[in-house]
């Protein structure tokens, strides 16, 4: 049955999304909850936690408030705590409970922010989603609030902001560190980085970016926002690899000529979006291009299951090296159908991909380890890639960098 | 007020598992996560699954008719197939309506060959049943047992996840009155094995939570019981021996032999110790206040006591004995996140690393739990790596 899960663990929530986006802001995150999603967040799904102090709190919830709907001892705690710390913003975070009895986070983030002069947000996340709606809320919420219009003369040339980079898909070893220090190697500015090593600067000074550079599908989703609200242009790519990356800066480059692009692109893809006129995407050339240590060829049609951007990536830079490979994404998390190639795969339940993996089609598996517990993984061959949003803690030391990825193809 | 959770020490935990059984965990994804987590990095992936419901599920309360399918298909894909299903359910459980014993009676009459109980995980009713749910978690570990025929020698340890170091004297003394073999819930192996529980003739309440099973064990099983938590007060284990042998017809024991080695071993370690301040954590002993009423009866310093607001363990009795003899102790919960900044005192002996933690202090002595710590041979153990501790970080080791 579609919703029994006998071999994957339960994904990182939407609350986990947001506490993830927010961590870097000096915010005072109360997670409304009994206990137990506070626990989820700081020790499954948060490897900064140990080395940073950071305020997030849980309000301990209790039956009788969220009967009663006791919003009261909620805005007293939060206010009492907010006034002993130096803080940018508060906010709080819905759970199952207080969604089910039906709180209301936003209106109680009014009535914190009357009473303690500090910005506050409430997040009706319920738990019911994954993290990428998580840190999409996230970052509508944070811009909608903070950011400013730019003049053109504000714009800052060979600017970029990255978007949706967060340990819940590239873990915390250094891929943020390493992506901007390439970017700004080749030229670029770093405006911002959401959501690793963010300010509350950064994002009120988003919309001096020249373009944007969505790393994941939530990063995609707030790239849209951006070029909605503030015409910001911006690429769909995930760094994949040391040569691969020469793609990812052709992007920006586009990009910063006004075109939205979506690499890595298949270019059946790319030409039916031409065709279609519903995007200006342009194709850029394979060139010579490889990456290391990829010594030879992988057999048989390959399934990646990873965030949607950061298999598209993955693919892309696999295409360069052979460019006759065959492969398909597919994901449990943001979906973007205008990014996905013919066979290409949104998965709803672990019986989806059970069948996917029965299909006969795939003779590779490119995913998280935990993959490896599915009886039927075991015919396949299995390219570990940790997807912290996964496996949580139980992988956070396997996830590569992945400016340095080096694939055991 | 609001919580802080400080970052969790890797530890080695014991998963209790009555062979056979398998876990069904209902609820959303985001409840179930470090369930996991949990049982994957403790070897029980296996035996749990997961039944997510939707947000539909909820509205129509169709959830409740997902769980027969979704045991039949657990039946079916898991080998051997469980016979016993614990039904794991969160906190929007209690907010659902869930008809539990409708539930339980439609599974057992679908599933005739299956036995199967509710475990609530509810942090969210806290206030009222903290104790009670931590109890009926273990209830669910021993409601499996049959009664047996006969009893024999054995002795069944409930509530503990460690087994008593080797060289602990209640395995000597147990021995000396015939009593064994031991049986603990987390070294069965087969169901057989957890069926022998029933057998026993005395169960040892080694931990709180154990209460509940314990009453069970007399009412259910005819096994008589006694509550024999850790205690670092040597009158108190002495006393525990001497009633644990009068309900198993035994002698008084003699226990001046161990005794004076303790007492030794403690005297030397408060001179060795001298002045250095003692910080006592809830997380190292379960019950920190007596652990501290304890040491401050020994003669150690003893300048802070961690604790939190929901003790595993009842620990009123002593914690109001320490409040009234020793008022310049701090009494510090240790979820206040403003700890975090607050605290400094590098120069106390932490017992606990979330106290070392807090205080920033790198003289810690590792204890999780009491485990490991039990009798006349955990006070020494105690005095032991307490010594080694404080002396670890003076430079004088």
């Amino acid at each position: 049955m579609a919703k029994l899960c006998i071999y994957l663990p339960p994904f990182a929530s939407d609350y986990t999304g947001v506490c993830s986006s927010l961590f870097d802001l000096n915010c005072l995150t109360a997670i409304n909850d009994g206990s137990c999603c506070t626990a989820h967040y700081v020790y499954c799904d948060e490897p900064r936690w140990e080395e940073n102090v950071r305020p997030v709190l849980s309000t301990q919830l209790r039956t009788i408030d969220a009967v009663l709907g006791n919003d009261e001892k909620v805005i007293n705690a939060v206010s009492r705590a907010a006034e002993e710390m130096e803080l940018s913003m508060i906010a709080l975070i819905g759970t199952p409970v207080p969604a089910i009895t039906g709180m209301d986070m936003e209106g109680m983030a009014c009535e914190i922010e009357d009473r303690t002069g500090i910005c506050s947000f409430g997040f009706s996340t319920n738990g019911f989603d994954y993290y990428d709606r998580g840190i999409v809320s996230a970052g509508k919420a944070l811009i909608s609030r903070f950011t400013r219009k730019a003049d053109a003369s504000e714009i800052i040339p060979r600017s970029v902001n990255i978007l949706g980079m967060t340990p819940l898909d590239y873990g915390n070893v250094g891929t943020d560190i390493a992506l901007r220090k390439k970017l700004e190697e080749a030229g670029w500015t770093v405006n911002a980085c959401l959501f690793m090593g963010t300010t509350k600067e950064q994002i009120e000074n988003l919309a001096k970016a020249q373009v944007n550079l969505a790393v994941s599908a939530a990063g995609a989703e707030i790239g849209e926002y951006l070029k909605t609200h503030f015409g910001t242009p911006y690429a769909a790519a995930a760094p994949m690899g040391q040569t691969a990356f020469g793609e990812l800066l052709k992007a920006l480059d586009v990009c910063s000529r006004g075109s939205d692009v979506i690499l890595p692109n298949q270019y059946n893809l790319t030409e039916s979006l031409c065709q279609s006129g519903c995007r200006k995407a342009e194709r850029f050339g394979t060139g010579d291009m490889s990456i290391p240590v990829q010594t030879e060829q992988p057999e048989g049609r390959i399934l990646i299951i990873m965030d949607q951007i950061m298999g598209n990536s993955l693919r892309r830079a696999m295409e360069l090296k052979h460019p006759q490979i065959q492969a398909d994404t597919a994901g449990f998390f943001g979906w973007n159908p205008a990014f996905a190639g013919k066979h290409d795969v949104h998965l709803k339940s672990e019986r989806e991909l059970l069948d996917l993996l029965r299909s006969g089609r795939y003779q590779t598996v490119i995913g998280d380890p935990l993959l490896a517990d599915i009886p039927d993984m075991k015919k396949l061959r299995h390219i570990k890639l940790a997807h912290p949003a996964v496996s949580g803690q139980l992988h956070w030391k396997d996830v590569p960098n992945y400016l340095y990825l080096q694939w055991p193809l | 007020m609001l919580s802080y959770y400080l970052p969790k020490p890797a530890k080695p935990h014991t998963v209790l598992r009555i062979p056979g059984s398998h876990t069904l965990f209902i609820g959303l994804s985001a409840c179930s996560r470090r369930h996991a987590f949990h049982e994957s990095m403790y070897g029980d992936r296996r035996n749990i699954s997961f039944l997510f419901i939707t947000e539909a599920d909820v509205i129509s309360g169709d959830y409740e008719n997902l769980i027969g399918d979704a045991v039949s298909e657990l039946l079916d894909v898991l080998h051997p197939a469980p016979h016993i299903f614990l039904l794991g359910v969160f906190c929007i459980d209690d907010f659902l309506g869930t008809d539990e014993e409708a539930l339980m009676a439609e599974l057992q009459l679908r599933f005739p060959g299956c036995h199967f109980a509710v475990e609530h995980i509810d942090p969210v009713s806290m206030e009222e049943n903290r104790q009670k749910s931590g109890m009926k978690k273990t209830r669910n570990m021993y409601r499996f047992l049959d009664p047996a025929d006969r009893h024999d020698q054995g002795i069944n340890f409930l509530g503990n996840f460690v087994s008593l170091d080797p060289e602990c004297e209640f395995l000597q003394l147990l021995e000396q009155w015939g009593a064994g073999p031991v049986r603990e819930l987390f070294h069965c192996e087969t169901y057989e094995d957890y069926q022998a529980m029933a057998k026993s003739r005395l169960a040892v309440g080694m931990r709180h939570v154990s209460d509940d099973v314990m009453h069970c064990m007399t009412d259910d099983l005819d096994i008589p019981y006694y509550y024999f938590p850790t205690s670092y007060d040597m009158d108190i284990v002495a006393e525990g021996y001497r009633k644990l042998a009068g309900l198993l017809d035994q002698p008084e024991p003699d226990l001046g032999h161990f005794m004076q080695e303790t007492a030794k071993e403690v005297e030397q370690t408060v001179k060795e110790l001298g002045s250095t301040p003692l910080a006592i954590d809830c997380s190292a002993f379960l019950m920190p206040f007596q652990g501290a009423a304890a040491l401050l009866k020994y003669g150690f310093q003893v300048r802070y006591i961690f604790y939190k607001p929901f003790m595993a363990e009842p620990d009123e009795r002593a914690e109001q004995w320490v409040k009234q003899h020793y008022p310049h102790i701090q009494f510090l919960r240790k979820d206040r996140y403003d700890h975090m900044d607050t605290l400094c005192d590098p120069e106390c002996l932490a017992i606990g690393v979330d106290a070392a933690r807090l205080l920033k202090t790198e003289k810690v002595a590792d204890i999780w739990h009491d485990e490991g710590y039990f009798g006349f041979h955990g006070i020494r153990r105690l005095m032991c790596l307490l010594r080694e501790s404080g002396m670890k970080q003076d430079g004088r080791k």
